[in-house]
């Protein structure tokens, strides 16, 4: 009882030091200590004085009445970009309801070759499309090149495990099987995500590659 | 330049009033955090497509409000600039200043500009042309040519090549100059030329132009001095026409040497030279009231106006800081007014004269009792128009042995007072937006009556009486009376809104202007 009266008569003296540096005067001090329950303010609370009301100039009927013309004007130019949503309802009055717009044409030569969103545009740009064929068909001879490499390197294990009988063979199918699989996977999703990206694809087939060579090996042992 | 929270959210609602929800929302993506288009792209991967990414980055980089660059591994990094979208604040305002000055070709020629992001002189051209036939060409021209010359419009960068597939912006050595080659292109009959030319290119293909908004802010700024300078002085109280003609005058010659947005006070100017400028420009003004206005704001602004030298009739000199910095007091000091009350203001002041004060010091001063001064001294705390410093008689800063001085700190409130702007600014742009699409079936059901009325008016067959019993069979009919009523409800909050916005856009213009011009103090 006394500890607590004494922790209790300490705990006072720091709040009411605190107070009294604040400028709460000893009789008020109940008033604060009962505020617990804190609520949020009012969303819109009363204002004490209204707003000010201002002149409304010519020079100022005049701008807000243009930024309502370029709004306007905004809204039907082909930069105005909306999201095509699927109506639950289709309703006589949604072709006239629909804005026509004009088709979206910026100089593309301004713009990095990575932004060209339709397939057209690269016939205008010889050389971006010389370049993306180039890597296409460095990408093709590595293919190939991997691909003979490995019918190479089953034939030798051929000749190597020609006693150990079929049943390896088709493991080895299976396990090349289910490669390809994760393979087909994994390039969907990379196509998800960016469909002309000739990088990913490269990096898709040498992973492939790299899974079934490990596999083999595995095999070898 | 990544603004606050506030900035940010007004710049998305800003993008998505005048170019959609998808490229609003690019544009948020990017204001937040500078990408690359892969990484962008798995930022909106469920709701946008990779095409749907693409045009909006396009249209954004049409509008310069996205830059690239490349990055140390080749592939180009994309940026937004919040100071770019908030242009898109000050457009009308624009518009208003080329008509005044250049006319309304000229304001036709800027909507152009504005409303394409960039365009070919030829493209403005044509455009104008296909939307006011009553001009010619050579008369189009010419309205170019004046804005380049006038350094309202400027040369887009030119590409100076092509690296790892993203296109080398190259600065244009002189961006004013029109090329001869567009000279050369729109002689003749307009009609025929914009047939033939949509099949050939043009002489000035790839040559783009864009607004150019430092010259605005310059012509802004004079503008926004000059109406403080006479809304805030006795001498522009009395003869404001004599004062407008006077400071126009002495930016005007400014103008001619060197103006730049950043610089903290104009260059001294003779009496001369203004009187020469004025007389350069068609503004009627005798040289004796010149000189008796200059005096007196010299004498009455404490500093803003200042008399630099006697040579060449006297020379004067506007304190650009100064004038700024007073125009922002202005401001923050009528909101304190408003949300307080005269008392505030007269604490706000005593405080800037004396700098640090003691809560004692403020009530003697001021003479007002201990508890009101507590009340109102707490309450500016709160809101951020003064700030404390505590000072420790000991070490630890013990409570009972630490007073506090109060103090103001301007750069630090208008900092705050930018967000607020910003804040109401998003707040009227939103609520104008929603007050659009809860009165779209009146708006469209008054855009349907209109044509039929004028057609009943246009017809000649039906007598006076008659056009006026039908006109209003359709009004009643279309539009009811309480329907009527609601839209005229709509169309005045709509204006005031709208006016609402371009005032706070100019006290945000001040604000931005303020921070940037003024130095840093040392506290």
């Amino acid at each position: 009882m006394g500890g607590r009266g004494r922790g209790g008569g300490g705990a006072g003296n720091a709040v009411r030091s605190v107070a009294s540096a604040l400028g709460i005067p000893r009789h008020e001090m109940g008033q604060y200590g009962h505020l617990k329950s804190v609520e949020p303010p009012p969303l819109y609370p009363n204002l004490q004085r209204g707003p000010l009301p201002f002149d409304m100039t010519a020079d100022l009927i005049y701008v807000s009445n243009l930024r309502v013309e370029l709004e306007q004007r905004f809204r039907e130019s082909p930069y105005y970009l909306e999201k095509e949503e699927p109506r639950d309802i289709k309703r006589y009055t949604d072709k006239y309801s629909v804005v026509k717009r004009g088709k979206l044409q910026i100089d593309m030569s301004r713009l990095p070759v990575e932004l060209a969103w339709r397939r057209e545009t690269k016939v205008e740009k010889p050389a971006a499309k010389r370049r993306k064929e180039d890597v296409e068909s460095v990408d093709d001879v590595i293919d190939k090149k991997l691909r003979k490499l490995e019918e190479l390197e089953k034939r030798e294990k051929h000749a190597e495990n020609d006693e150990d009988g079929d049943e390896k063979e088709e493991e080895d199918e299976k396990s090349e099987k289910s490669d390809t699989e994760e393979q087909e996977t994994l390039s969907e999703e990379d196509y998800a995500e960016e469909d002309n990206d000739y990088i990913s694809n490269y990096f898709d087939n040498g992973e492939g590659d790299v899974g079934s060579d490990d596999n083999l090996g595995e095999d070898d042992y | 330049m990544s603004g606050g929270r506030y900035e940010t959210q007004l710049c998305t609602v800003l993008v998505a009033e005048q170019f959609g929800q998808a490229v609003a929302d690019v544009a948020e993506k990017l204001l937040k955090e500078d990408c690359q288009l892969p990484s962008l792209a798995f930022k909106l991967r469920p709701t946008y497509n990779m095409a749907m990414i693409r045009k909006a980055l396009a249209v954004l980089i049409n509008f310069g409000f996205v830059t690239f660059v490349l990055d140390t591994n080749k592939r180009p990094v994309y940026t937004a600039h919040g100071d770019q979208i908030l242009r898109l604040l000050t457009v009308p305002r624009f518009c208003l200043l080329v008509k005044t000055l250049y006319g309304s070709v000229a304001e036709d020629v800027c909507v152009e500009l504005f409303s394409e992001g960039q365009l070919t002189c030829s493209d403005v051209l044509r455009r104008v042309f296909s939307r006011n036939d009553t001009l010619t060409i050579e008369e189009l021209k010419k309205t170019f040519c004046d804005l380049t010359q006038a350094q309202f419009i400027i040369r887009s960068p030119a590409i100076s090549g092509v690296s790892n597939g993203c296109p080398q912006l190259e600065h244009v050595q002189a961006p004013f100059n029109m090329p001869d080659s567009i000279f050369q292109v729109n002689n003749g009959p307009g009609e025929e030329k914009g047939r033939k030319r949509k099949s050939a290119k043009d002489e000035d293909d790839g040559i783009y132009w864009r607004v150019n908004w430092a010259r605005f802010d310059v012509y802004a700024r004079d503008e926004m001095i000059t109406e403080f300078l006479i809304t805030n002085t006795t001498v522009g109280r009395k003869m404001p026409d004599i004062c407008i003609k006077t400071i126009q005058a002495l930016f005007k010659t400014i103008e001619l040497r060197a103006s730049s947005l950043r610089m903290t006070a104009t260059s001294p100017v003779s009496m001369l030279d203004m009187v020469k400028s004025a007389k350069e420009n068609a503004l009627t003004l005798e040289k004796a009231d010149m000189a008796y206005v200059l005096g007196e704001f010299a004498d009455e602004t404490k500093g803003l106006v200042r008399k630099a030298g006697d040579s060449g009739g006297g020379l004067f000199v506007v304190d650009i800081e100064k004038t700024l910095t007073e125009i922002c007091k202005h401001h923050s000091e009528s909101l304190v007014r408003e949300q307080f009350e005269g008392r505030a203001v007269r604490i706000m002041r005593l405080m800037e004269e004396r700098h640090f004060l003691d809560e004692e010091q403020v009530e003697k001063l001021l003479m007002m009792g201990a508890k009101e001064t507590k009340e109102l001294l707490y309450a500016l705390l709160e809101e951020g128009f003064i700030f404390t410093r505590p000072i420790g008689r000991t070490n630890d800063f013990q409570p009972a042995r630490t007073f506090y001085l109060y103090h103001v700190d301007l750069q630090r409130t208008v900092r705050s007072l930018i967000e607020c702007t910003c804040k109401l600014l998003r707040n009227l742009i939103l609520r104008n937006a929603h007050e659009r699409r809860e009165n779209k079936q009146l708006i469209e059901k008054d855009l349907t009556t209109g044509p039929i009325i004028e057609g009943i008016r246009a017809n000649e067959e039906l007598d006076e009486a008659s056009k006026k019993a039908q006109i209003e069979e359709v009004e009643e009919m279309y539009l009811p009376g309480h329907d009527r009523a609601k839209l005229e409800r709509y169309r005045r909050s709509r204006s005031t809104l709208l006016a609402a916005q371009e005032k706070a856009s100019q006290a945000l213009f001040a604000f931005r202007l303020f921070l940037d011009v003024s130095v840093p103090q040392k506290a």
